[in-house]
């Protein structure tokens, strides 16, 4: 039997990208393997005191309350094996808030002691939310205000000044990402690169969108690693010039399930197998098998290479 | 030292507030308050000491000491942008930052910026979120002035080359300065050191019979004064660009402008065709109104620009980037 050593994953993303969700999701995956080659709970942690109540608001389909910053969830470990290759492994998967990584990037700077787990850290779990506009919309200028366009004098003269001074907090979501990837990245060159699993949280969202117009298919790409760089791109491209720092892989995820509503609360916990809420889309795969992302980071999966490559 | 009613509050030996207050914390003790020392403090209080975190860059333009350190580490292409206020040179940048964001740049993919706030602070008041009612440029301040943003990209069909591209912008409100006075066009570390310079020609005077002259005057007169202050002018490429272009296309007498600018063109090829590397002209409009398209295709162009054009290069500069190391004082700072 192989034994690995512990590794550390980390759940990268800002506040609302589903990485509580995810957490519980997977250990119940863990207890009701979706694939046979799947990973599997090899025997449970000492101290599950953060994730066994979750786990009962999931199961009831409750929506969890935010991740607080102020008091953090205290540190946990999952202990699972993977059959297929008989390996067991000890992971650490800390459950930050989104609020964290926002505060990183605002400060400019990371507490050493998280910069050294993330330094030695086998891989990321980097969330975004479907339904996140990655960037600030522009406002486009109406074209039927002036129907005499001439210019005179004064239209040469400078706008009004706007007061409103641009903050830190006011960065857009995938900048505030690519910064804290360009932060782990001057850590320096790794022996190999860090794998990084982009997983698009609440995909359901995506595969119920009603398509409208000839575009919709383009606008709203199915494929989670087109999804990326269509609607991600800076993120998206970033990621994939950096071949020699990180390698990644996108995966469309709903760890919930479904929406919020009392009808799809009860739809949602009317399964009689929870595991089966579980969405997970990899390329043309799909199914709900939520240790994949997680067997990829940890190089337990098929030898499909990843979307940078 | 100050001291704390509050059992857990270690601002004595840290200088840290338990509630965090600065100043005016209701549990601080007067000196007369606290304890009387039993022993006199013959040794320093013993801090406790946090770890400092570790820093990375601040995210907005780089000054001169930094961009030099870049250029030490490796090639890059220096940009420098003026011209009158207004005349849209931030809003040009600012777009090619949007463009890169929204992933609609064609020829090149983002690598990564190290002034990506920098790029995000010039779009904010064009964005929905700034609650702006129209869009909107933050203006360059006087003391950016030799500060510079910075991109990373690759081509298209080949992720595995990387460039890096440092873009200063002058400040309008310092554009007459320079076109007066040689001493501050001499002090501009980004002109003495730039591979292309973009001159902004602002198309919203230039439809304007009594501000047209000057505008073009002011262009001519600071490109005279670069030759005169810059040791190697060929090999400084020149961009003139005819800014807000929108101003031309809407008017009612579009034809004379165009014709107009035709006019400045063969002037300025007159004047400085033989004295720069390469002198070209582009008509842009990165933030129209009245729903007329922007340029993107134009900027997108101008950008490549930048970057494909061989570079006349003297000497020094071939050296410096065959061994990119050795060049300490890109910016004649050490």
């Amino acid at each position: 039997m192989n034994h690995s050593p512990d590794s550390t994953l980390h759940l990268i993303g800002l506040t609302g990208t589903g990485k509580t969700n995810f957490l519980v999701a997977f250990d119940v995956i863990l207890d009701n393997p979706a694939d046979e080659n799947g990973l599997i709970h090899s025997d449970l942690a000492d101290d599950r005191a953060y994730l066994q109540p979750l786990k009962e608001e999931w199961l009831q389909g409750k929506i969890f309350e935010r991740t607080n910053r102020q008091a953090p969830p205290p540190p946990h470990q999952l202990l699972v094996k993977h059959p297929a290759s008989d390996t067991r492994i000890g992971f650490n998967l800390p459950d930050l808030a989104g609020e964290t990584f926002e505060a990183h990037f605002v400060t400019r700077s990371i507490p050493q002691d998280l910069w050294g787990r993330l330094e030695k850290a086998t891989g990321l779990l980097l969330f975004v939310h479907c339904n996140h506009n990655a960037d600030h919309a522009i406002l486009e200028q109406p074209g039927f205000i002036d129907p005499t366009p001439t210019p005179k004098t004064e239209s040469v003269l400078p706008p009004a000044e706007a007061t409103d001074e641009w903050k830190l907090e006011d960065a857009s979501m995938q900048v505030k990402l690519v910064d804290l990837l360009q932060f782990i990245a001057e850590s320096g060159p790794r022996k190999t690169p860090l794998r990084i699993a982009v997983i698009i949280s609440a995909w359901d969202m995506v595969e119920k969108a009603q398509g409208i117009g000839p575009g919709a298919a383009a606008e709203l790409p199915k494929n989670p690693a087109l999804f990326l760089a269509r609607r991600w791109p800076l993120l998206n491209q970033f990621l994939e010039s950096h071949t020699d720092t990180f390698s990644f892989r996108t995966f469309g995820v709903s760890a919930r399930g479904g929406g919020n509503s009392k009808e799809e609360i009860e739809r949602l916990t009317h399964l009689d197998k929870p595991s089966e809420r579980v969405i997970l889309v990899d390329d043309t795969h799909r199914s709900n098998d939520l240790t994949r992302p997680v067997r990829w980071l940890l190089g337990l999966l098929d030898s499909t290479p990843p979307s940078n490559v | 030292m100050p001291s704390c009613s509050q059992a857990q509050c270690r601002i004595a030996e840290t200088g840290v507030c338990l509630e965090g207050h600065k100043q005016g914390c209701p549990h601080l003790l007067s000196d007369q308050d606290a304890p009387a020392a039993v022993t006199p403090l013959l040794q320093p209080p013993v801090v406790a000491t946090v770890p400092e975190p570790r820093r990375f860059h601040t995210g907005e333009k780089l000054t001169a000491a930094e961009a030099s350190r870049l250029l030490n580490g490796k090639p890059a292409r220096v940009v420098l942008c003026v011209g009158s206020r207004w005349s849209g040179k931030t809003t040009f940048l600012a777009r090619i930052g949007e463009m890169f964001r929204d992933g609609s740049f064609a020829r090149y993919r983002f690598a990564g910026s190290l002034t990506l706030c920098g790029f995000e602070r010039a779009t904010w008041l064009a964005t929905i979120a700034s609650g702006a009612s129209r869009p909107d440029t933050l203006r360059t301040r006087r003391a950016e002035n030799d500060t510079f943003l910075h991109l990373c990209i690759c081509p298209e069909d080949d992720k595995s080359r990387k460039l890096d591209l440092l873009i200063s912008d002058l400040a309008g409100e310092t554009f007459p300065t320079a076109v007066a006075t040689r001493e501050f066009c001499s002090d501009l570390r980004s002109l003495g050191r730039a591979d292309h310079l973009v001159i902004f020609i602002d198309c919203a005077r230039l439809v304007d019979s009594v501000q047209r002259h000057t505008e073009c005057d002011n262009a001519r007169t600071f490109l005279q004064r670069v030759s005169s202050v810059r040791n190697q002018s060929k090999s400084l490429q020149v961009q003139i660009v005819f800014s807000r272009w929108d101003y031309v296309l809407r008017h009612s007498e579009r034809v004379v402008h165009e014709k107009y600018c035709k006019d400045v063109e063969a002037d300025f090829e007159k004047r400085f065709g033989n004295i720069f590397a390469d002198l070209k002209f582009r008509r842009i409009a990165a933030r129209p109104s009245d729903g007329i398209e922007a340029t993107n295709g134009e900027i997108q162009s101008l950008f490549a620009h930048w970057l494909e054009t061989p570079l006349q290069q003297s000497q020094p500069d071939a050296a410096r980037n065959r061994q990119p190391v050795r060049d300490f004082s890109a910016f004649g700072l050490v």
